[in-house]
């Protein structure tokens, strides 16, 4: 078949029947086209699980309604948390990832496009069986069959003998089916990253969406499969004769609960990963500096998905694990904020610093900002466990975790929205009516969720159709349901301006705001081959290279061999066909289990669907790919909508680059005075202790007494002990070498009386501090520390080891080279004769 | 000339390598940003994020605020705690709050001054900022920090987890079975053979000489959890899977609380109500409980419809023929104030809806309407009226 043959039949096939359009969206492999498809769907159950949230706030606008039954609230309920998490945040988390990641790696298509669309197809029908549960029982306004057993179907719960009937199977199934579509979609994505970087770059070099898409991928994977087996479980226990969670029968209710969790939290980390990545996008572009601490936001994403798996356990403090379980648990979960603070640090000294455009994207990642701190806050409060004996399973958490979804992951996801729609449909948003969105939404959602933390302190459990008066309740519940009027409004703004500037919004340009990463060197929208050329990069912001090319990022950044040379433009790509082959492949699956819910017959229709569907994608596949041809144009020059985008091309002088922080004492200095000052605190201890007669070993002793805590009266906390000694002596060296560390770092940094500072400030208030720590960690320090004499001895160290490091010398970082010296670069002197400053 | 690192020195860990936080004055002396630098910031100046900032700050006040105003008034608030573990749980929380609240001032002021000070100007059109990528010591303090933050919270919490979970059952303890059913709480006093529903009497607890009450929790069908947060933080009863917990309440009253995990389609009203009585008034209420049924002296016609009715099937009185145990003992009925586990207060009327329909009260409680007549209902409820 000739290429002109093959082109004629495309074009006319593309003047568009409406029964064509249709077939092209239903067989499309195209990863633009998919992660549009997983946007539109999410943004349709967003709606639906919205509306599912307005009725039961309704509800609860007041006590004792009865503006629903029971037994519509609580599938209300739990069709809500289903739905948003399984059908709005994954799909929307996999339509970005699956639009963007191709484009941002510079290649063409996911690494398989047909299990990209048998994925997306897979969710699509998985949605379907659970929304089919609609449609039956005592109809609809009852909420028919809708399962009613939570979003995280407790066992024993689940069993037929208190679940009789179907609406737990639709549950189970509609999520199983789905789930085989999230696993396909994350194997994509990890092969894709992995394999299918365009030449030039190294993981080093990829954007950081990639990276964080790559670790939510192995996150997927590794938390959808316990779902999975305990959903099979399940299905064993209710229909098989099984007894896994059949507690009647010697089963486990807490079997499920573990099995359910280790999915649970690292599903949260699987939505939370992306919404990171899209504020790691949009946050430097719209600051105009690039994202500060790139290795470490890299570092820190791992350490998340390695901590995330170790978590689960925290939605189990109230079950009653032993003491000891109970620690390990609440260790890991509060370790699990140090990176996710780290990434946080690095957002704002991205913004610190650059020049802020406060356009809708950044106006949602600033918002994001703010809630995620307040809900990894509110996180902290709950990994303590014996403040989650109280909070858990209360609106606590439920304002928690909202803060973290609606607050945090939503927020984001809107900014990514904004950010890309001139990119996905060649058109601008209105940026009023994004405006409007933002301010609408963050009213309605602080109205709701702020207040939701207060009802949840209070005493409030959740997932309760309703509630007795005269316990405080009623005002807050009050408010929280206005603030669903304002979210509401917000939506329908949002949902307007998206449809309204996709038929009559400003044409967008290629890179509409000046942005570094590859997606916005090809058209608004791609074509369908996304790169005429693979492009070749070289640093982490190839298109700020093209952009300035007398001051290109890979100067800057760690140097690596590079010998590719740019490629060439196709005139004609092959591109995998478009093939119906997965989407049957997937609707004959999702048949074979909506059958055990319905009839045999279904089931058998499916299988011979899902057997056809088999057949029919190992022929797209073996012995050779089908390919279809496409037709390339020449790329035209990269635009952008920016009005002074023509300045910022002539660049005079060098930008400043820089390598943090200026002066500092070296580490042999902090060393130095930590030492000199502990001989001073130890001198002046001995002094002190042997004049106020509690003997010199009483200091030794109370050092060492988080170790020893037999140890409490005063004979024995006077007498000597060996052991004390060691430890003490330990512990004191540690702590004071320490703190003349700190000394060495941070003693620069003021430019009047250090000495002051260190020797007296900062002692005392290390005092204080130590007051109300020591107390609350083992009140026995409080009761036996001499106080006076501690705060003394303190000045003493402080003074000493402050004038000690001061005399040290300071040494010169990075700051104060040139430029060409940091690069490595040999070049012409000439070209920068200031030396040790840069222009 | 002091040694000026080089190039590959920098990356290695070496002696020198300090840690430091950087004075960003000296950050950039270049033409193109000298100005930017000594640029004053205008508070006023109407920026829609600075606006934010005023609004947010305030808000956050006023939330904290209007939440702890409210606090006392409410009987199942965390934050007034009236026994010993929800008093840990109480001291911990203010812990974890003090430290939070001085993060959050710290990073917010550090987005709001952020977002305030870097805001594109008019005059910045011609350049791009500074690109700053990153500083190996300033990542480390703000890692080391927040671990040292998290060893002391750690540290804190393991102590509240041992001192509430392991405490030493004292001899003087009353010990209480608590089991819970859909949607009604089940309590057996197995020393002093009480059994009772929905409602918990425990004795106050001096601090000098304490008598805590441990529970152990059972459960018959679902998971359900007791929650009376003004006592303890809550613990799932969890079938196959029995729990202990234990409260120790310093004031005499009645606490509310209500089961805190969904376990089917009343679990909104199966309420909990504690009495905690001076030890006195606890024994009088033991006494009283263990009393048989008093035989009336006219045969009771409720009585009769009782006993040829199901209502035995489920329900037991102790001293009439039955063994029920499928729903709460009425033996000493009368002396509840709520029936249908807090659902509705305990009078006639109630008692008679409640028999005549249970899903008037309670939609989807596990006890059937057993259709009697309305004479029958009278007379059962009349019946009923003499189990005190």
């Amino acid at each position: 078949m000739s290429v002109e043959s093959t082109i004629l039949d495309r074009i006319e096939s593309e003047q568009a029947l409406p029964l064509n359009w249709i077939c092209d969206w239903l067989t499309t492999v195209d990863h633009k086209r998919l992660g549009i498809l997983y946007i539109l769907f999410a943004l349709v159950f967003l709606i639906i699980g919205g509306i599912d949230a307005a009725v039961m706030r309704i509800q609860l606008i007041r006590p004792l309604s009865d503006f629903v039954s029971p037994q519509l609230f609580n599938r209300m309920f739990t069709m809500h948390g289903t739905t948003m998490i399984f059908f709005v945040a994954m799909p929307l988390v996999f339509g970005f990832a699956n639009y963007l990641t191709p484009l941002m790696i510079g290649a063409r298509d996911m690494a398989f496009p047909r299990l990209n669309a048998f994925s997306l197809w897979m969710t699509v029908f998985g949605a379907l069986i659970l929304y089919s549960s609609f449609f039956g029982g005592r109809g609809f306004l009852d909420g028919a069959n809708a399962p009613d057993v939570g979003w995280f179907a407790y066992a024993p719960l689940t069993a037929r003998v208190f679940s009789p009937g179907h609406s737990t199977d639709f549950w189970t199934l509609g999520l199983l089916v789905s789930g085989f579509g999230s696993v396909g979609t994350a194997i994509n994505i990890a092969a894709t990253v992995l394999c299918m970087r365009c030449p030039g770059m190294t993981l080093g070099k990829m954007p950081l969406f990639a990276w964080l898409n790559l670790i939510m991928a192995g996150l997927v994977v590794l938390a959808v499969s316990p779902l999975t087996a305990a959903q099979f479980m399940l299905l064993i226990d209710r229909y098989l004769g099984g007894h896994f969670f059949d507690t009647m029968a010697g089963g486990s209710a807490v079997l499920w609960m573990h099995f359910f969790w280790i999915f649970g939290h690292p599903e949260v980390y699987v939505l939370v990963l992306p919404a990171f990545a899209i504020a790691s996008e949009i946050i430097p572009v719209f600051s105009r500096k690039a994202i500060f601490g790139y290795p470490v936001m890299v570092g820190a994403t791992v350490a998340i998905g390695f901590l995330g798996m170790s978590v689960w356990a925290h939605h189990m403090f109230a079950i009653g694990m032993n003491s000891n379980v109970n620690s390990f648990f609440v260790l890991t979960t509060m370790a699990i904020s140090v990176p996710t603070g780290i990434k946080i640090f690095n957002w704002l000294a991205t913004m610190w610093g650059g020049q802020i455009h406060f356009k809708t994207p950044m106006l949602f990642c600033i918002g994001f900002l703010f809630q995620f701190l307040v809900a990894g806050l509110t996180g902290i409060t709950l990994g303590a466990a014996p403040v989650n004996w109280q909070l858990t399973g209360s609106y606590f958490v439920v304002a928690h975790f909202h803060y973290v979804i609606v607050g945090g992951i939503l927020f984001c996801i809107f900014g990514g929205f904004y950010y890309w729609f001139p990119k996905m449909s060649g058109r601008m948003y209105n940026e009023r009516l994004g405006q409007l969105h933002f301010w609408f939404f963050l009213i309605g959602f602080h109205l709701t969720f702020d207040f939701m933390h207060v009802v949840g302190l209070l005493g409030m459990p959740r997932r309760i159709y309703t509630y007795e008066a005269g316990r405080g309740w009623d005002v807050w519940n009050l408010i929280v349901t206005i603030g669903v009027v304002f979210q509401g409004a917000a939506v329908l703004v949002f949902i307007g301006n998206l449809l309204w500037s996709y038929f009559r919004g400003e044409e967008a340009a290629s890179d509409p705001w000046d942005a570094w990463t590859l997606e916005w060197s090809v058209n608004s929208p791609p074509p369908e081959y996304n790169f005429a050329a693979i492009p070749v990069v070289r640093s982490r912001r190839p298109v700020w290279d093209l952009k300035h090319p007398d001051d290109p990022d890979w100067k800057y950044e760690p140097a690596e061999p590079f010998n590719h040379t740019q490629n060439k433009s196709e005139d004609v790509v092959a591109l995998p066909a478009k093939t119906p082959w997965p989407v049957a492949l997937a609707l004959g699956f999702a048949l074979v289990f909506a059958g055990l819910v319905t009839t045999v017959f279904v089931s058998s229709l499916g299988t011979v669907l899902a057997l056809c569907g088999c057949v029919g994608w190992f022929r797209d596949v073996l012995p050779q790919e089908k390919h279809e041809p496409v037709i390339t144009v020449a790329t035209p020059p990269v635009t952008t909508n920016r009005p002074q985008i023509a300045q910022f091309h002539r660049m005079t002088g060098h930008p400043h680059r820089a390598h943090l922080p200026l002066e500092i004492h070296p580490v042999s200095a902090g060393i130095r005075g930590g030492l000199a000052g502990a001989a001073a605190m130890a001198l002046l201890t001995m002094i002190w202790t042997s004049l106020r007669h509690t003997g010199v070993w009483y200091p030794v002793n109370l050092l060492a007494a988080g170790f020893f805590p037999d140890r409490v009266t005063t004979s024995q906390l006077v007498a000597f002990h060996w052991d004390a000694l060691m430890v003490g002596g330990v512990v004191f060296v540690f702590a004071t070498v320490l703190i003349g560390l700190l000394y060495g770092a941070v003693l620069p940094m003021f430019p009047r009386h250090p000495i002051f500072l260190g020797g007296v400030a900062v002692p005392i208030l290390g005092a204080g501090l130590a007051y109300g720590v020591l107390g609350t960690v083992n009140p026995v320090f409080n009761e036996r520390i001499d106080w006076p004499g501690f705060v003394v001895c303190l000045v003493a160290f402080g003074t000493v080891a402050g004038v000690v490091v001061s005399r040290c010398e300071r040494i010169r970082t990075w700051q104060h080279l040139s430029f060409l010296d940091r690069a490595g670069i040999e070049a012409d002197r000439a070209v920068d004769q200031a030396g040790g400053r840069d222009a | 000339m002091p040694r000026l690192p080089t190039i590959r020195e920098f990356p290695t860990f070496r002696w020198s390598l300090p840690i430091a936080i950087p004075c960003f004055q000296h950050l950039v002396h270049g033409p193109s940003r000298a100005v930017a630098f000594r640029a004053s910031m205008s508070i006023v100046r109407s920026s829609r994020c600075g606006l934010a900032c005023f609004v947010f700050v305030p808000w956050l006040a006023g939330t904290a605020g209007t939440a702890s105003a409210n606090v006392s008034s409410s009987p199942t608030s965390t934050f007034s705690p009236s026994s010993t573990p929800a008093q840990s749980v109480f001291g911990l929380s203010l812990f974890v709050l003090a430290i939070n609240v001085a993060i959050f001032v710290v990073v917010f002021s550090l987005l709001a001054y952020t977002v305030v000070k870097f805001r594109k100007k008019a005059a910045d059109s011609e350049h791009e900022p500074p690109q700053v990528y990153g500083s190996t010591q300033i990542e480390l303090a703000w890692t080391v920090i927040p671990l040292l933050i998290v060893l002391v919270l750690f540290l804190a919490t393991v102590r509240v987890i041992a001192a509430v979970q392991n405490a030493a059952k004292p001899r003087e303890a009353i010990e209480i079975t608590a089991i819970g059913h859909q949607f009604w709480w089940e309590f057996r006093y197995p020393g002093l053979n009480v059994v009772t529903a929905n409602e918990m009497h425990v004795p106050v607890s001096d601090p000098e000489h304490p008598t805590p009450t441990f529970l152990t929790l059972l459960s018959t069908d679902t998971d359900h959890s007791f929650w009376v947060p003004r006592l303890a933080g809550k613990t799932d009863l969890i079938p196959n899977h029995p729990n202990h917990m234990w409260i120790d309440p310093h004031e005499p009253g009645l606490y509310l609380g209500q089961c805190a995990q969904y376990c089917g389609i009343q679990h909104a009203k199966m309420l909990l109500r504690v009495y905690v009585q001076t030890r006195p008034d606890f024994d009088r209420w033991i006494e009283q409980q263990r009393q048989p049924v008093k035989a009336a002296d006219v045969v009771s016609e409720g009585k009769v419809v009782l006993e040829t009715s199901p209502c035995l099937g489920c329900h037991k009185v102790a001293g009439v023929a039955g063994n029920g145990e499928y729903g709460p003992d009425l033996t000493h009925l009368m002396s509840r104030d709520t029936i249908a586990s807090g659902a509705a207060p305990n009078t006639p009327e109630n008692l008679h809806k409640w028999i005549r329909d249970p899903s008037s009260i309670k939609p989807g409680a596990t006890m059937p309407a057993l259709q009697l007549t309305e004479k029958q209902i009278d007379a059962v409820v009349a019946y009923l009226e003499t189990l005190r």
